[in-house]
């Protein structure tokens, strides 16, 4: 009987845990490693402003527009949305969020572009730039992520730096081909040295797709990073890409990642 | 101090109380002969009744007064009354003495009527005369001793109302054990695997083999690392539950299961921002453990024990979001003593 009874007993204590432990498993959130980071879901550039550190960055004659786009977005209701109408070389839409005496860190960012475009000229999507130690209203340029089509219909991501001792980065191999209508994840690991101590690694969709180290990479203390959309020849005009879900984390933020 | 390994033999076994008794009075004798008490001047009055065959009052009355050096019987004529009760498989000694009664029943469905009356012989000896008290006297000689009336009343009208029996020697009905602890949690799924350092407090109640028990514990920062966030937990695990224990000898081993709440807290020590968090989870705490007994109420021990959460929190940063979760399992060992209450 006894023996009985403490098997009833522990039969409902069993039950009673497990009816307490599915329920009470609480997700304890310990922080985070992201220093900035904006899902445009307000519907406002406010997040690339926050706390003066920000700006759009658009050609002189402010043709090209960046705008809150209510259309495609990787996450939520809205992205942001470049059109380039300067056809330039070096000045078309863009934005940035600079960093004073940054530490090494990873900038992430979801692009989207809504259809094949041919890119009769360099095709820039996004910058890493910094400040003249002389002339603080003068924006130099550092390293590029371009984007280039291939004969065969391909779009191929590449690496540019504006430092004559780098200049272009060899290919990948295999390419780091970016799909077309279908949202891409990019995150670069940005290491700013103004000696050859500085390094700069890409992935693609989570595959490491650049790896450059040993190098310049910038000409200050501080980081200007600039997504845009730049290019002098891109058909057919006007280009148009969707960027979603950007940020800067100390720790990759990965496909998977919530930086939000 | 000599007597203290004396008692707790004596309140192991009924059978090892004859031997105990006799080395008890060999003590007695030889090592205080200049405290004997004279001898009776007259023979002592009946003092052990009942009407009963099996034991016969008579033939215990004769192996009390041989257990007990003669110079002592003068402690059998203060208040002191003994009655049998024959009850067919088993037999009852009641020994009275200045108003208070012991109560004792032992088992005999063979029915050695020899055998009862020696039993029933020892049993009044050790009531009256406590090892524990070794020579000093009982009582001390009153100005003007009473001795019992020589008639055998079954129960005399004038005698005091009994006060409520109860069993000499009981084990403490709780017990409060302090303990030292170290837990480790191996790394399990996506739990990681750290270790700490603590203490808790237990209360066991109950005098029999099964007893309840209640408890909490501290255990310091466990230091863990997670997809690299690294991080500190306490845990105050406290927990309700059953034991079952075995005594061998002065030693005993216990099995203990019980329900488990604990309550956490964690934080990371390495993100650009932190924050601490608290939860409580469910769960479950076996352990065993073995004890030395010193006395009814100190007994050192050393255990292992073991705790289960089948559904441990879930940690996150920004921007990995989920990163694992808290240990399903903990085990541990610990060391420390038992106080009797």
């Amino acid at each position: 009987m006894t023996c009985f009874r403490l098997r009833f007993a522990l039969e409902n204590a069993l039950l009673l845990l497990g009816a307490f432990s599915t329920g009470c498993s609480p997700t304890l959130d310990l922080g985070s490693n992201v220093l900035w980071a904006t899902d445009h879901e307000s519907g406002e550039l406010d997040d690339w402003y926050a706390g003066g550190k920000g700006q759009l960055l658009v050609d002189a004659d402010q043709k090209s527009t960046v705008l809150i786009a209510d259309g495609p977005a990787h996450s939520g209701r809205y992205s942001l949305e470049f059109t380039d109408l300067a056809m330039s070389d070096s000045e078309g839409a863009g934005v940035y969020r600079e960093l004073l005496s940054p530490p090494d860190a990873y900038y992430s960012a979801w692009y989207y572009l809504p259809r094949l475009y041919q890119t009769n000229s360099q095709w820039t999507i996004q910058k890493f730039r910094s400040r003249s130690d002389l002339d603080p209203t003068a924006i130099s340029h550092g390293h590029d992520l371009n984007l280039r089509t291939l004969p065969g219909g391909q779009v191929v991501l590449y690496v540019f730096s504006h430092d004559p001792a780098y200049l272009q980065a060899p290919l990948s191999d295999p390419p780091a081909f970016v799909p077309v209508e279908t949202w891409f994840h990019l995150e670069t690991f940005y290491s700013p040295r103004t000696d050859e101590t500085g390094k700069i690694l890409v992935w693609l969709d989570d595959r490491l797709v650049y790896d450059l180290e040993g190098r310049r990479t910038t000409g200050s203390d501080d980081v200007i990073w600039n997504p845009c959309n730049i290019g002098e020849d891109i058909q057919p005009a006007p280009p148009v890409l969707y960027l979603d879900d950007a940020a800067i984390s100390l720790v990759r933020v990965t496909r998977t990642g919530k930086p939000f | 101090m000599r007597v203290r390994p004396l008692r707790l033999l004596l309140s192991r076994s009924s059978r090892s109380v004859g031997l105990c008794l006799a080395l008890w009075g060999t003590h007695a004798q030889g090592q205080t002969p200049d405290k004997r008490e004279p001898s009776p001047s007259a023979p002592l009055s009946p003092f052990v009744f009942g009407s009963v065959d099996c034991p016969d009052p008579k033939t215990v009355q004769q192996a009390v007064l041989n257990l007990i050096p003669p110079e002592r019987h003068t402690l059998l004529a203060r208040g002191v009354r003994v009655e049998l009760e024959d009850l067919g498989d088993s037999y009852r000694v009641t020994v009275w003495k200045e108003g208070a009664s012991v109560k004792k029943s032992y088992s005999d469905p063979a029915r050695e009527c020899d055998g009862r009356a020696r039993f029933a012989a020892v049993f009044t000896v050790l009531t009256l005369m406590p090892p524990e008290l070794g020579v000093e006297p009982i009582v001390k000689p009153e100005p003007e001793p009473k001795p019992e009336p020589a008639k055998a009343a079954p129960v005399p009208a004038s005698a005091p109302e009994p006060a409520p029996a109860h069993e000499p020697d009981l084990p403490p009905l709780a017990r409060l054990e302090l303990s030292a602890l170290y837990a480790y949690a191996p790394a399990i799924l996506e739990a990681p695997s750290m270790h700490s350092f603590g203490g808790e407090l237990r209360a066991a109640i109950g005098r029999g083999a099964l007893s309840g028990t209640l408890s909490v514990a501290y255990v310091t920062r466990a230091k863990f690392e997670l997809d690299g966030v690294q991080g500190e937990l306490s845990r105050v695990p406290l927990s309700v539950g059953v034991r079952l224990r075995k005594d061998f000898d002065s030693w005993s081993l216990a099995g203990d299961l019980g329900l488990l709440v604990v309550a956490e807290r964690v934080h990371a020590t390495n993100l650009l921002a932190s924050q601490a968090q608290s939860s409580a989870n469910f769960g479950l705490r076996g352990g065993v453990q073995i004890a030395r007994r010193f006395g009814p109420h100190f007994a050192p021990f050393v255990g292992a024990f073991v705790w289960f959460s089948p559904s441990p929190s879930e940690l996150s940063t920004l921007p990995q979001g989920v990163i694992g979760n808290l240990p399903y399992f903990w085990l541990g060992g610990a060391a420390g003593v038992s106080f009797g209450l």
